[in-house]
Parts: C-alpha cells; sequence; structure tokens
C-alpha cells in the first residue's frame, strides 16, 4: 500500500512541463544515439550529463534515463533495416529483423521491435518496483565464479545459434575469444600480440568491431551481388508494413519470458544488455514451436532479443538504486549524475529521497509510452 | 638469429608487415591453385587456412611472453588456440571427404568491386593520418560513390559534402569529439 502511495507521489511529482519535456527529449535523443552505429547508451548518457548540471535533481536523472532507456530500443532500429546494430545489444535482434526487411516485411521488423522493447522496459520497471531490495540481495552474492559460469552461458548460445554448423560457429567463438586476447594482459600486464602498437594495447573496442563485423560486411555482400546497381520496381504492398494486435498477442509468452530473463540478468553488475539479449534469443529460440525459422525472419527472434535488452534497464538500476553498484555502463554514468547533485545511491536513498526515487520509477513508465504511441502512431498513420 | 630473436622482431610493426605479406603470399597462391583445380570449397579452405596461419603465428609468439606470476599469460590464447585447431582439422577432413556445403555462389558476382572497395578502405585509413578525417572521407565518399556507379556529378558533391558538413557540426563543433587532424592541417594551420 505505502509503495503505491509513494508511486502515486511520484508521479505527481513528474506532472508538469519540465519534467515531461526533459523525458521527450531525452527519449528523441536516446533513439537517436541507439541508432548510431558509433554512439552507445553510454556514451548518450554521458555526453547529456553536462547539461543536467543546472537543473533540478529529479528532472535531471529523468532525461538521463529517459536516454537510457530509448537508446536501447533505438539501436533495434538500423539492425532490423540495415543489418546494422546500433547497440551492442541490438545485436540479436539483426539475427531475424533484417531478414524481415529482405522479405519486404521491414515494417514486421520495427513494429515488434517497438513492441517488444515497450513491454520489456514496462515489465523491468515493474519488478524493479516490487522487487528492487530482495534483488539487491541477490546482487551481491554474485562473486567471480558465478560470473564466468554467465559468461560460459553466454557463450553456450553459439551452440544454440549454430545448429548443424557446430564446428563453424565454435570455430568463429573461438577466434574471437583469441582475438579478444590481443592488448594488455589484465592479470600480468603483459602485452600480447600488440606488435608494438601502441594502439593495440587496449585491445579492440566493441563498437568498431560492431560495425567492421555487421555494416562493412553487409556493404561488402551488397557489393558482391551488385544490387547496388538495381532499383526498386513496383509498390511495396503497405498493407502488411505493420503488424496488427492478433500478430503482437501472438508474441506474448516469447516477449514476457525474455522480459523477465533480461530483468534478472540486467541485475547482476556488469552483465548487461548484450548477454542479456543474447541469452533471452536462445532461451526463445529453444522454447519456440519453430525453432527452425529462427535466424530466417522468425518476428519471435526479435521480440525476444528486444524485450530483454529494454527489460534489463530495469534491472540494471536495481543494484545502482539500492546498493550503489552499477548493472551497466550506463548505469555508471547515472552514479555520477546522482553525485553531481549530491545524492549518495543505495539503500539510504529510498528513505530519505523517496520523492526522487519514486519519480524516477514513475518517469520510467512515461518515458515508455512517449517511446511508443508516436512511432507507433506514425506508423500506423503510414501504413493506411 | 636466434629464435628468440626472431619472434622479437616479429613482434614488431615490421614483423607484423611481414607476416601480413606472407599471408597474403600463402592465401594468393591457394587461391591461385583451387581455381585452377576448380574447387567448390575455395572460399572455406581459404579461410581455414587463414586460421591456421593465424593459430601458428600466435601460438609462437606466445612463447616469447615473459612470465610473470605463476601462470603465463600466453596460456589462454594457446588454450583458444588448441580450439581453433581441432575445428579446423575437423572443417579440413569434413572438406576431403566432401562432407561439407558447396561454397555459396552468388550469380553475377562482382568479386571485383569488392575488393577495390577494400582497397579503397585501406586507402582511407591510410591517408587520414596524412590530410586529416574530414578532407579524407570526403574523397573517400565522392569515390565511393562514383565507383558504385553514381553519376550526377552535383549530388556526388552535395552528398559528400553535406555528411561531412553535419559531422563537423554535430560531433566536432556540438560534441567536442576530437578527429585527427592529419600533417596537412596540423602544417597549414599551425
Amino acid at each position: 500500500m505505502e509503495l503505491i502511495t509513494h508511486l502515486l507521489e511520484g508521479f505527481g511529482h513528474i506532472a508538469g512541463i519540465a519534467p515531461f519535456l526533459a523525458i521527450v527529449a531525452g527519449v528523441i535523443a536516446g533513439i537517436f544515439v541507439g541508432a548510431m552505429p558509433g554512439l552507445s547508451p553510454s556514451m548518450g548518457v554521458a555526453i547529456l550529463l553536462p547539461f543536467t548540471f543546472k537543473m533540478p535533481p529529479l528532472i535531471g536523472l529523468v532525461l538521463l534515463t529517459a536516454v537510457y532507456l530509448a537508446s536501447n530500443y533505438g539501436g533495434s532500429i538500423t539492425a532490423v533495416t540495415i543489418n546494422t546494430p546500433g547497440t551492442p545489444s541490438a545485436v540479436a535482434t539483426a539475427f531475424d529483423g533484417y531478414p524481415l526487411t529482405l522479405q519486404g516485411k521491414a515494417g514486421w521488423g520495427l513494429g515488434v521491435s517497438l513492441v517488444a522493447s515497450t513491454v520489456g522496459g514496462m515489465v523491468g520497471i515493474i519488478i524493479l518496483i516490487l522487487f528492487s531490495q530482495p534483488l539487491a540481495a541477490v546482487a551481491v552474492k554474485m562473486h567471480p565464479a558465478e560470473y564466468f559460469a554467465l559468461a560460459l552461458f553466454g557463450l553456450s548460445t553459439v551452440a544454440s545459434l549454430a545448429g548443424r554448423d557446430w564446428a563453424k560457429a565454435f570455430t568463429s567463438a573461438l577466434l574471437g575469444l583469441l582475438i579478444n586476447t590481443i592488448g594488455i594482459d589484465p592479470i600480468s600486464g603483459v602485452k600480447r600480440y600488440t606488435f608494438g602498437e601502441t594502439n593495440l594495447f587496449d585491445g579492440f573496442d566493441f563498437i568498431p568491431a560492431l560495425i567492421g563485423l555487421f555494416a562493412l560486411s553487409e556493404v561488402f555482400s551488397k557489393i558482391e551481388e551488385g544490387s547496388w546497381k538495381t532499383r526498386l520496381s513496383g509498390e511495396i504492398s503497405k498493407k502488411e508494413q505493420w503488424p496488427t494486435f492478433k500478430d503482437y498477442w501472438k508474441l506474448k509468452w516469447a516477449t514476457l519470458q525474455a522480459s523477465v530473463v533480461g530483468t534478472l540478468i540486467g541485475i547482476f553488475p556488469g552483465a548487461g544488455s548484450a548477454i542479456a539479449s543474447f541469452v533471452a534469443y536462445d532461451l526463445g529460440k529453444r522454447t519456440s514451436k519453430h525453432p527452425e525459422t529462427f535466424g530466417k525472419g522468425n518476428p519471435e527472434g526479435v521480440a525476444a532479443a528486444e524485450a530483454a535488452n529494454s527489460a534489463s534497464v530495469g534491472g540494471a538500476m536495481v543494484p545502482l538504486l539500492t546498493l550503489g553498484i552499477p548493472g551497466s555502463a550506463s548505469t555508471a554514468v547515472l552514479i555520477g549524475a546522482l553525485m553531481i547533485h549530491d545524492l549518495a545511491p543505495g539503500p539510504l536513498l529510498f528513505t530519505e529521497r523517496p520523492d526522487l526515487v519514486y519519480g524516477l520509477f514513475a518517469s520510467m513508465f512515461v518515458a515508455n509510452a512517449v517511446m511508443f504511441f508516436p512511432v507507433s502512431g506514425e506508423a500506423a498513420s503510414g501504413s493506411r | 638469429m636466434t629464435i628468440q630473436g626472431i619472434v622479437t622482431f616479429l613482434d614488431s610493426p615490421g614483423g607484423l608487415l611481414l607476416l601480413l605479406a606472407i599471408l597474403l603470399g600463402i592465401e594468393t597462391l591457394a587461391y591461385l591453385y583451387l581455381r585452377r583445380k576448380k574447387s567448390p570449397y575455395k572460399g572455406q579452405i581459404l579461410v581455414l587456412l587463414f586460421l591456421v596461419y593465424l593459430s601458428l603465428v600466435f601460438l609462437l609468439l606466445s612463447f616469447a611472453f615473459p612470465v610473470k606470476g605463476q601462470v603465463s599469460a600466453g596460456v589462454t590464447p594457446r588454450l583458444w588456440i588448441v580450439g581453433i585447431l581441432l575445428c579446423t582439422f575437423y572443417l579440413a577432413a569434413r572438406i576431403k571427404k566432401g562432407k561439407e556445403t558447396y561454397d555459396p555462389s552468388v550469380p553475377g558476382s562482382q568479386l571485383r568491386m569488392v575488393f577495390i572497395f577494400i582497397v579503397l578502405c585501406v586507402g582511407y585509413l591510410t591517408i587520414i593520418d596524412l590530410v586529416g578525417f574530414f578532407p579524407a572521407s570526403f574523397l573517400f565518399l565522392l569515390i565511393g560513390m562514383r565507383l558504385l556507379s553514381y553519376t550526377h556529378p552535383a549530388g556526388l558533391i552535395v552528398l559528400s559534402l553535406g555528411w561531412i558538413i553535419f559531422l563537423y557540426v554535430v560531433f566536432y563543433s556540438l560534441l567536442s569529439v576530437p578527429f585527427p587532424e592529419g600533417l596537412l592541417l596540423s602544417y597549414l594551420w599551425g
């Protein structure tokens, strides 16, 4: 009961022009940042952080959280349309999103990713609000052995995705692990395979690897096919551009399952939305009635990946707000935002500043709605 | 020259160039041989050759890592190398027995254009340090679009220049993202 009272008070705190504009600005900026392959959610939050110095604490946090939330969805736009994930967590979305585009169903990919993102985000927030304290107790029990098991579990999704070509999939995974050893060894400080180049001391960054492996490979593939010489002829049927409510309803279990998985993985500090989306995609494939269609344009794959990566936002906020431990890179930047406004993240924040905490929760609900309604309305009007 | 000396040389910029040149030579010879044999597994064999070469080079270099503490820094890479070699030998055996699927064939394949584009990308990365990011990107976009048969002169200039202006305004001016100036711009503007 007290929880509901606090939450309603939270909605009251953000019921104003300034908070609403902050949410809208955050969502727009977040979608843009997420869609751009060179920018990540943490970069978006970090770039906008200085703009919040002069703002009241709640408005500043609301803006940054909206950016974080929306950027996880934004990555799916380029993942679906041009097979270039805008964020690492959108990689799994591209597996089925881009094949849908190739089938002339880009609207399906975008629509499913939007709805799944919104539902996943909402589920993540609900779990955050209801279970933040007990889940925080679980988060601190994660030790190096558990992280190793989680990383191994994430890598095991390779086996599930590979199907019959398991040897090629394993080879690719091992090649990735080998390339990841380039740079200074974090344990011993030894320079491995740097060939005297200072630029290789830190190894390869995720974003350039993402752009090279997805964007450039797609460019070369299209050049090889010679499809840059052809032009589209005829009209794409507008009738089939966007899924209907019935189509979304068929994906409800895949979406809900992925949302819960994404939230739980997001809780573990350092796990991140990328692992959440891969694990949820793998689970969605295993529990699907048609697993053989995954990777060929199955909307369930898009729904699972997107729901998980958006739900992980709520999960990542659990250790941040309850323990002061960042659940992801973006929440690490949010800690900076809290400190700038002279707020100490941790259990006392709930008791000393419930207006801020529950205002933040309420703003996350509103941000999801702001992300969903204008974008889906625009799409629906375009499809008529 | 001792083995240690050879390994030390290979783990240097000159050594890297030598290794890349050897790799290019091996792949070229293999490609010519397989093309003569009309092998349906050309692409897969070239990839496996690359993996074996990379693994052996990395394995050799790992023995030169200094041992600090109880476990050498080379243990983890060697673990992955063993896995890669086992998988590649398995795949090679399958190819030898004809059990692998053939390389996919792309009708009207424009492989030559792909290599031209790769050369263009490498050239672009090379001249960034010389002329700076913005001039290099402008040239890259111009030449790239022209290679892809986009011939409208005004369109070429407007699209290339427009993108550079967008990058300059949003990322350089507004967000203060540092871009490489290049030797040319540093010389001109000091």
